[in-house]
């Protein structure tokens, strides 16, 4: 028998803005808190109503084990995540999970995590449970963002011993570019391993430097989803080796050489 | 000896023959084969599993964009996306049909002869109790009928499919058709044990930004709630028309859908796109069932099938 997947009517314990429309929930899911491992994400869904119809997936930011609750980042750009921003404290969301692939441990003693926008949120959950590793690790944070204002998890990334370099495209804040320019030299001189979420050109260049600087990368990718577990066939990504894969099961989390970056 | 009179209400329907023990089941292209959802219920409290569509090769599935959301509903373009017969039959079929419930396949072909070709190979082997004949697929060789939406093209299709057939023999019918009671008549005239009914509606959503369709398809299926009411409203006029049963689908997803489905005129009810925004939705269909009938005091839920439908004047 496979794994039972947690269906909870989870109760909402907090909820606040982080940054101009970028907001932290926080669901009161025990069984989904004790599962939880970086990279993997949860369906969410407001229990009534049919418009927005479906779940949405957001990846987890923070698991809490002992506490039992679970803490999602997302950024309010429909009417999904409309929805979901008028849940206060108090009242519940259908959410299941964990869901989909995790990041691997790394094989040398560099980290590199590269976060694009609201890819940032898995980024941090597995910064703060490399940080509990105790395993002497360097771990270098690129953050990339529009502007100042759109920077997110940078406080948490720093809690977790993350040395974080900035790129914003406007120069709000650090570098003024792609958040991309600043990978060469983070992985320098060093057995690095590279882990990334961000938006899909992001996730493009991310790969194709990895693979130019022979370094093992892992990516965690976005797409569109009906169900988040494997049946609607909504969010495949095509192969290297032909045919496609779900991101939903196995995903997000894909080794840089296992996604046709071209044809995506 | 004095026998205790059973709280528990009957839901079991028989459709064409076939013994469900309740009314309730996925809508094929909605529900993998069901591993997914073991994650989620038992599948044997189903009253009958329906799979993926098998097509006579293994298909990879449309790219691009394949699903969107739209109000109260989605669109799909998957492209039919399964490992074909040869793995249907090595991996899916010896699982499931240990479960003990029927288990319904799914057909869909681009043409005549491979429709026969695979009913055949499909419909003969053990713990296949039905075929559902996808009719609302590309092309089945007529060149002028993009979609099998004329009665002639299903007359055809089931016609040279249903002597092959060794099980049940199940056309899903689609809607985008002017007159759905002549594409059931046609079927029924042709063979079929029972219809299910509706497929999706085609439709399609533009991105205003890129000024392209969204679907890397173009068109897609409509599905979910917001088709429901069409669905109705199909199955009531198809259940006056002919007399074989119906297997009702279209935006069911809760217990109150599949009643408006059964007293229209439906034997069962088929669950698609609910399950994709709520992964239990099968079993809270059928337990709200029983719980209406306890509340209502209705013991066999056959009582309720056509309960709807009134006498046209006349």
């Amino acid at each position: 028998m496979p794994e039972a997947i947690e269906l909870l009517h989870a109760e909402v314990l907090d909820h606040h803005e982080v940054a101009p429309d970028h907001w932290v929930i926080t669901l009161d899911a025990p069984e989904i808190a004790a599962g939880a491992r970086p990279g993997q994400f949860v369906m969410v869904r407001g229990i009534q109503g049919t418009d927005p119809l479906l779940p949405r997936a957001l990846s987890i930011y923070h698991a809490d084990v002992e506490g039992g609750c679970i803490e999602l980042l997302y950024r309010v750009v429909g009417p999904g995540t409309t929805r979901l921003q008028e849940h206060e404290p108090g009242r519940r969301v259908a959410v299941w999970g964990p869901l989909g692939s995790q990041f691997r441990l790394p094989e040398g003693d560099r980290v590199v995590l590269v976060g694009g926008g609201v890819g940032v949120p898995p980024l941090v959950f597995w910064a703060e449970r490399l940080a509990a590793l105790s395993v002497p690790m360097e771990v270098i944070a690129l953050i990339g963002a529009q502007s100042e204002s759109s920077l997110v998890g940078i406080d948490r990334l720093r809690r977790a011993r993350a040395n974080v370099r900035i790129a914003t495209d406007d120069g709000s804040q650090g570098r003024k570019g792609y958040v991309t320019d600043l990978l060469p030299q983070a992985v320098q001189s060093a057995r690095a391993t590279i882990y990334a979420c961000g938006p899909t050109p992001m996730l493009k260049a991310v790969a194709r430097l990895g693979k130019t600087l022979e370094t093992p990368t892992e990516l965690a990718l976005e797409a569109p989803m009906a169900c988040g577990v494997g049946a609607c066939l909504g969010c495949t990504v095509p192969r290297r080796e032909g045919g496609f894969a779900r991101v939903c099961t196995e995903g997000p989390v894909f080794d840089r050489d296992s996604i046709d970056w071209e044809t995506l | 000896m004095e026998l205790k009179q059973s709280a528990r209400p009957n839901l079991s329907v028989t459709v064409a023959g076939m013994e469900l023990k309740n009314p309730v089941m996925p809508a094929s292209g909605c529900f993998g084969w069901g591993e997914e959802y073991a994650r989620f219920f038992d599948l044997t409290d189903m009253g009958a599993l329906v799979g993926k569509a098998v097509t006579p090769r293994p298909r990879p599935g449309n790219a691009g964009v394949r699903i969107v959301e739209t109000p109260s509903g989605m669109l799909n373009a998957i492209g039919l996306q399964n490992p074909g017969p040869e793995a249907f039959l090595r991996d899916v079929l010896p699982r499931v049909r240990e479960l003990g419930i029927p288990v319904w396949v799914n057909v869909s072909a681009n043409a005549l002869q491979e429709y026969v070709d695979l009913c055949g190979l499909l419909s003969s082997q053990p713990g296949v109790s039905a075929i559902e004949l996808n009719l609302s697929c590309p092309n089945v060789g007529r060149g002028h009928a993009e979609f099998c939406v004329t009665p002639e093209a299903v007359m055809d299709t089931v016609s040279a499919c249903r002597p092959v057939c060794r099980t049940h023999l199940i056309p899903k019918l689609s809607p985008n058709t002017t007159d759905i009671t002549a594409l059931a008549r046609a079927a029924e005239a042709a063979g079929a044990d029972a219809l299910s009914m509706i497929n999706t509606f085609v439709g399609m959503v533009i991105d205003i930004d890129k000024r392209r369709p969204v679907l890397g398809n173009r068109t897609g299926g409509m599905s979910g709630p917001a088709v429901r009411p069409i669905a109705v409203r199909m199955v009531y006029e198809v259940a006056g028309a002919v007399s074989i049963p119906i297997i009702g689908i279209g935006g069911i997803s809760t217990w109150r859908d599949a009643l408006e489905f059964l007293m229209a005129g439906a034997t069962a009810v088929q669950v698609g796109t609910a399950s994709f925004f709520n992964p239990r939705a099968i079993p809270e269909v059928i337990q709200g069932l029983e719980t209406w009938m306890v509340d209502h005091g209705v013991a066999n839920i056959r009582e309720v099938i056509g309960a709807a439908r009134v006498p046209t004047g006349g």
